[in-house]
């Protein structure tokens, strides 16, 4: 430091002395005493789970991509003959219908499971986990197949 | 709360102790709400500031890495709160009012009033309010850096690498807004 600085520092330093004239403040000891509880409260929840954060592996986003994008082209090749003709199926309607229902839950289960979240600081197999969302999204894009 | 011992407890606390936990809101929390009052101006939103500072350090203990000093964190939390209310405020057109938490601070003052030497200490008192009210009287960036220093206890390095400046702009900030403190409070501003 120069000095410059260091002198600048010795000024201000003593310049600063003027606040110890402030007046002390304090909370009231309710709210210390409720800030204190919430505190503990917000420790003792967290504290009682496990630590989670959300890590999404590197080979995730291609993954989906991939699968997002084959899954997408069939359903596209079935559902180009509903609009094209002007007419409407009803039955192929409730079964795309259902077939969505059943991606969602899968889906939902799927994150449920742990595969976008997984517990932080654990080894994580991703060979494993892969092979796992890769039958996930099979059994995922399976009802579109009998579309 | 020596710093062997607050490391112990930081160590703890990073597991998410509660006792740990409680044992740093007690060291920090009146500082703290120190900061915030004289910040803000008001009691009600320096409490409630208070609290959200300490449930984020709850939240993101884990976070804290042993080579920052607690203290600068905590304090950057804190002043991070008061200004994004402030700057809130402003954007709505709403101005603090310092008059309530200056009577407030002269009635509490008088309410702790020294039986020996009454007279002295209500001087002292009137002295400490005249004051918080200049200081109130400073710019939001002024009052910012003098607050952090009086209630941090950071160092000046710290604290400009708190708020992101170089060194000599914080020292040149504090160096103006202590002569403009004095300026006022000896009647001249």
């Amino acid at each position: 430091m120069s000095d410059t600085l260091n002198n600048l520092v010795r000024t201000v330093e003593r310049e600063a002395r003027l606040l110890a004239g402030l007046p002390a403040v304090q909370p009231s000891p309710e709210c210390l005493a409720r800030v204190r509880a919430a505190v503990l409260a917000e420790a003792e929840r967290l504290g009682a789970r496990p630590r989670r954060t959300r890590v999404a592996p590197p080979w995730l986003a291609s993954a989906a991509a991939l699968l997002l994008a084959v899954g997408l082209s069939g359903v596209l090749r079935h559902s180009t003959p509903w609009f094209g003709a002007g007419t409407m199926d009803t039955d192929l309607v409730a079964v795309w219908v259902d077939a969505v229902d059943e991606s969602r839950e899968t889906l939902a289960a799927l994150l449920e499971e742990g595969w976008m979240v997984s517990a932080s600081g654990a080894d994580v197999d991703y060979d494993t986990q892969i092979d796992d969302i890769l039958d996930g999204f099979k059994e995922f894009f399976g009802p579109f197949e009998t579309l | 709360m020596d710093q062997v011992e607050l490391e112990d407890v930081l160590r703890r606390a990073c597991r998410r102790d509660p006792q740990a936990l409680g044992r740093l809101f007690d060291q920090f929390g009146p500082r703290v709400f120190g900061l915030l009052l004289r910040m803000t101006g008001s009691r009600d939103v320096a409490e409630d500031l208070m609290q959200e500072t300490f449930l984020r350090i709850v939240r993101t203990i884990d976070q804290y890495e042993e080579a920052g000093r607690f203290e600068a964190w905590l304090f950057r939390i804190a002043a991070n709160l008061a200004r994004d209310r402030a700057r809130r405020l402003g954007r709505r057109g709403e101005h603090v009012s310092w008059d309530a938490l200056e009577e407030g601070a002269s009635v509490a003052a008088a309410r702790t009033m020294d039986h020996e030497s009454p007279d002295r200490k209500l001087l002292a008192d009137e002295a400490g309010a005249h004051l918080a009210a200049c200081l109130a009287r400073l710019t939001d960036a002024e009052r910012e850096i003098l607050l952090l220093r009086h209630y941090s206890e950071l160092s000046f390095r710290e604290i400009a690498d708190m708020l992101g400046v170089p060194l000599g702009t914080a020292l040149a900030r504090a160096h103006r807004a202590l002569q403009r403190l004095r300026s006022l409070h000896e009647g001249k501003g």
